[in-house]
């Protein structure tokens, strides 16, 4: 009986962690809203458009914020349309700059520059799936922890032995390899 | 004076300094053998690993205003790379994951054997997560949404906490960590070895200390023998079989980067797989952030018939997986002809000459984002500490200084695969055969090498 229990909890325990790593997992980046279009087209290249200088002396911004934000909270973080000296470090040598964007956190909907808006393409979770999903992570794992230990409370005291990681010279176990 | 330090001051007068065993430097072997070490250097990055986690999950929605993203994948994921090309899998020894496995295993650990699945397919495991992972990073914007990196350590920690509990030593870090098939191939291309004195080691009574511990503290945690160890993919340079060597038998030395991969006895198309996948994940990196991705990606809809990015990035990452792929296997093709070696063979022999490429290409591409966005992790560290952040360019060096040291680090990619290529080629055939040999794998790196030129010209985005 005891055994199969082991044997059970073992194989099933198993199962159950592959599983919940799946389920995890697809909830976990459910959770995440997807790029509807391009998160590289959207994100990562269109949020350099507004300050990228193609050498020729205009601006080529294509952010719908065309025209400068105030920015309270963030200082001399622009939205992305702070004038850049000749010897910008971020200007490449074909002209180009790769100045980021800083968001300004406290005023819903402004473009961050990233081509998101805070809230109509909400990045973070809602407090509810927020709390689900921690809530299930720490479950699970708090859960594996006690089935360990309860696993481990079970073992022959040979196999104990060996589980403190160090062989015991003194024992049998001596120079063999575990 | 002991016999092994004996030992140590003779050698230490014969060897030359490069060759010489870093162990008989008192800094070094004091630091090694330390029962702090390397406790206390897991304890930092630990500590490190929870604030970046608190602020992945609760702190700042955006990530350019996110220290734990800016701390991940500003700061941490540029280095990797180079810490392996410089420490070899160093990394893996202060790994918070690593640290978590080790305690959850000295607790509650019931440490059982490796299932023969994960010894068997481990590799391919290892392969198929970094794939999905950077697929996941793609179509869910997991780098650029500090709750979707959350997820994901959360998700890592996970896997972590059950393989520390379930089986013994480090089974995650060797058969499962997405990691560790990339720091295994770059901690092969480094320069620090780890290696047994073989003399030593034939007249050993201690009865496998080194992979079974003994009094002064545990065996190997990566289920290494270091008494026939001959690669250092594994050896996560925790010292452990230093601290319970009683005959003094490892050696720790620097070598010439690359030299392991001349050498390869047992070659795994698994490993080679993965080397060759690196490459095309770096270009999959590089041409999704750059401009014109959006006319790639507009092509992309236009053939597929679908808006759905999922469809389309996934065509994209399949060609610039599969591009890499089959040039190899053409290159393997043409060799077979003259070294009479199998596809196969030529394949998984040849696929770890690509290492020293993938490592550069990797390298570059981290470099534009630790050198353009490195400030922002001050940035973002300073309202944590009620300062306002200055703002301004995040920059380190300017675009010109980053441009030459991608270059640069490109060519002596190429010129160290192209030199590995040739080793092995000469290892592995006859005298007027090595050429021929040669030949079809050095115009594939030439080429792979020119493509990375040609993408590292174009202006990249930012992560941040």
């Amino acid at each position: 009986m005891k055994h199969l229990t082991r044997k059970l909890l073992g194989k099933g325990g198993m199962a159950l962690v592959v599983f919940s790593l799946v389920i995890g997992f697809i909830a976990g980046t459910n959770t995440i809203q997807p790029h509807p279009v391009a998160k590289a087209s959207v994100s990562r290249v269109s949020n350099q458009q507004p300050d990228r200088d193609q050498g020729d002396g205009d601006t080529h911004g294509s952010m719908p914020t065309a025209t400068p934000l105030p920015s309270p909270t963030i200082g001399s973080m622009d939205q992305g349309v702070l004038p850049h000296s000749e010897n910008d470090p971020h200007q490449s040598a074909s002209g180009h700059h790769h100045m980021p964007m800083p968001s300004d956190a406290t005023q819903p909907g402004l473009d961050s520059g990233h081509g998101e808006s805070n809230t109509a393409m909400g990045i973070s979770p809602d407090t509810r799936t927020r709390t689900i999903v921690l809530g299930s992570f720490a479950t699970f794992n708090g859960s594996m922890l006690v089935i360990a230990a309860f696993l481990k409370r079970r073992l022959p005291q040979r196999k104990r032995v060996l589980a403190r990681g160090k062989t015991n010279q003194n024992s049998s176990e001596k120079g063999n390899i575990v | 004076m002991s016999p092994v330090q004996l030992r140590e001051a003779v050698e230490k007068k014969s060897v030359p300094p490069l060759q010489r065993n870093l162990l008989h430097y008192p800094v070094v072997a004091a630091v090694l053998r330390s029962r702090w070490y390397p406790g206390i250097l897991q304890a930092i990055t630990i500590t490190f690993f929870g604030l970046i986690l608190f602020q992945l999950l609760v702190g700042p929605a955006m990530a350019h205003d996110n220290l734990g993203t800016a701390l991940t994948w500003v700061l941490w994921w540029p280095m990797i790379p180079i810490i392996f090309l410089f420490l070899g899998r160093f990394w893996c020894t202060i790994c918070p994951f690593g640290t978590i496995s080790d305690l959850v295993q000295k607790f509650v650990g019931s440490r059982r054997t490796v299932p023969k699945f994960l010894k068997r397919y481990g590799i391919w495991i290892i392969d198929a997560l970094f794939i999905l992972i950077t697929w996941s990073d793609h179509v869910w914007g997991i780098v650029e949404s500090p709750w979707g990196s959350g997820v994901l350590l959360l998700l890592l920690t996970t896997g972590v906490i059950v393989c520390g509990a379930l089986f013994e030593r480090r089974t995650w870090c060797r058969y499962l960590c997405f990691l560790g098939g990339l720091s295994g191939n770059y901690a092969r291309a480094g320069i620090l070895q780890l290696r047994t004195n073989p003399t030593i080691c034939a007249t050993c009574k201690s009865g496998a200390a080194c992979y079974n511990g003994n009094a002064n503290g545990p065996g190997c945690p990566m289920f290494e023998f270091p008494r026939m160890m001959q690669s250092s993919a594994r050896c996560n340079l925790c010292a452990a079989c230093i601290k319970v060597c009683p005959n003094g038998s490892p050696e720790l030395t620097v070598r010439m980067p690359t030299k392991e991969l001349w050498f390869i006895s047992k070659p795994k198309i698994e490993e080679a797989f993965l080397a060759v996948v690196i490459m095309g994940i770096v270009f999959v990196q590089n041409i999704t952030m750059l401009d014109v991705w959006k006319s790639i990606l507009k092509g992309l809809e236009h053939l597929s018939g679908t808006t759905n990015y999922a469809v389309t990035f996934t065509i994209t990452f399949v060609i610039a997986m599969l591009t890499p792929i089959l040039l190899l296997g053409l290159a393997a093709l043409t060799a077979k002809i003259f070294n009479h070696a199998s596809l196969l063979s030529n394949f998984a022999r040849f696929g770890y000459a690509l290492i020293p490429l993938d490592m550069a290409g990797h390298i570059a591409h981290n470099l534009f984002h630790l050198l353009a966005e490195g400030k922002a992790v001050f940035f973002t560290a300073l309202p944590l500490l009620g300062k306002s952040s200055p703002g301004g360019s995040t920059a380190l060096v300017s675009s010109p200084i980053i441009q030459v040291i991608q270059y640069t680090l490109i060519v002596l990619g190429v010129i160290a695969s192209l030199y590995t290529v040739y080793r092995i080629a000469r290892n592995q055939s006859s005298q007027q055969n090595t050429w021929l040999s040669f030949a079809p794998y050095a115009l594939l790196i030439l080429v792979l090498g020119a493509m990375n030129v040609f993408l590292f010209m174009l202006p990249m985005a930012m992560r941040m």
